[in-house]
């Protein structure tokens, strides 16, 4: 059953993009950017990656119109940015280490809200979710960060809506457990809680 | 398989972690927000052509434009190999005009703040205020029968910088090529007079400043590139 507590809402343009044939409007990449950062984010563990994996994914998009064959648009993007991080991680990994010819000196990143504890719970997060096993990082993206229903996970990983739901238990409770040091007994309501969780 | 044992059935129904929420706060930078927009408008502009074609005139046309596209490159090709492209200015032609006055005065800004009322065929020059710099100025020229579009920035402390973008890809020699964020730039000159220069859809852009340090000329040409 398609989970639609997903943490992440959903665009509200989402809905109306279902068409059979219907081509992907390439404005979706920026309607949706947005979350396709946050994916790319908890794919590659890196923001800098991020915003590459975001770029050459956006390229190879836009380089010829797209179908989108059923999915909705965020469905298709996602899938082309996980296609675009898997290709480009199997390529690094044939290729030499680059190394920059200029010491690369980056100003501080800018935060959406602008407050250090967010950003910072932010990054962990994201290194949290990057350090998951590929199977229940893959779930855990798809649907709690990408905002997909479990069937347009189980679409995307080629696998099982029982496997969706079985994997995302799992990353969800390591996820939970790697950030609960920071983030316990902070929290209005944690008291019912299991010991372990965030919830 | 990891865990693909357990049934739907067995995994008990949770929520996702509350931490997670904190997800939601996190949006793309600006910076790569502008770089999608402009990479989408792009591809709008070049996939235009294609539409109009096929939806007007059916497959007839299309085939005849397609020879005459064959033809027009054809024609190119033969003029690159007899000098055509080779008469033209080189990059280090266009970077003086980076570092002249204005001619011209500052474009505005467009709504949403991120890219200026000027551009050179589809690149829109950005407003890189988020990074510190504010239009002062502009200026067109022709160089050796190449538009250049050059728009000037300045910083707080008084520098200035002019990203200038000609209608061609010019040809370049030397300097060192370097990756940021994944776009591959140029530094022409990285001492009193900094210039880094890279190509976006079939043109020449060219970002210059005198007492910049290259690294911040390298942010902003990554933010453009």
């Amino acid at each position: 059953m398609p989970d639609r507590t997903a943490v992440l809402n959903r665009a509200p343009s989402r809905g109306g993009n279902v068409r059979a044939m219907a081509r992907l409007d390439p404005q979706a990449l920026v309607t949706h950017i947005d979350r396709l950062y946050r994916v790319a984010w908890a794919l590659c563990g890196s923001r800098e990656e991020a915003e590459d994996l975001v770029q050459e994914t956006a390229a190879r998009v836009l380089a010829k119109p797209r179908q989108l064959h059923g999915q909705d648009e965020l469905a298709y993007l996602v899938r082309a940015l996980r296609n675009t991080f898997l290709l480009t991680r199997r390529t690094r990994s044939r290729r030499p280490h680059e190394v920059a010819t200029l010491d690369q000196v980056e100003p501080a990143e800018r935060r959406g809200t602008g407050l250090p504890e967010v950003a910072l719970e932010a990054r962990e997060l994201f290194a949290a979710i990057a350090a998951l096993p590929d199977e229940f990082r893959h779930a855990l993206v798809a649907v709690d960060v990408a905002g997909l229903s479990y069937r347009e996970a189980a679409d995307l990983l080629d696998t099982r809506e029982a496997t969706i739901a079985s994997r995302l238990y799992r990353a969800r409770e390591r996820v939970a457990d790697a950030v609960s040091p920071r983030t316990s007994g902070g929290r209005a309501g944690e008291a019912n809680a299991p010991a372990r969780s965030l919830r | 398989m990891m865990d693909d044992d357990m049934t739907h059935e067995q995994t008990p129904p949770v929520d996702p972690p509350e931490a997670l929420r904190a997800l939601e706060d996190v949006v793309a930078p600006d910076r790569l927000r502008l770089a999608v927009a402009q990479q989408v408008a792009a591809a709008q502009r070049a996939h235009a052509p294609e539409r109009r074609l096929r939806g007007r005139l059916g497959g007839l046309l299309a085939a005849a434009g397609a020879v005459a596209a064959v033809l027009v490159l054809l024609g190119l090709f033969a003029g690159d190999l007899l000098g055509g492209g080779g008469s033209g200015p080189d990059v280090r032609a266009v970077a003086p005009v980076a570092l002249r006055a204005p001619s011209q005065p500052a474009p505005a800004a467009r709504p949403g703040g991120e890219l200026l009322a000027a551009q050179a065929g589809p690149i829109a020059f950005p407003t890189w205020r988020r990074s510190g710099w504010h239009a002062v100025g502009a200026r067109s020229d022709t160089i050796r029968g190449h538009d250049v579009r050059t728009v000037f920035y300045a910083d707080a402390a008084g520098r200035r910088i002019g990203y200038a973008i000609a209608d061609a890809q010019l040809p370049v020699e030397g300097g060192q090529v370097v990756t940021r964020r994944g776009a591959q730039l140029r530094v022409l000159d990285r001492g009193a007079t900094a210039v880094v220069t890279w190509r976006r859809d079939g043109r020449t852009c060219v970002l210059a400043g005198r007492g910049v340090p290259i690294e911040r000329l390298l942010t902003l040409a990554s933010y453009a590139a």
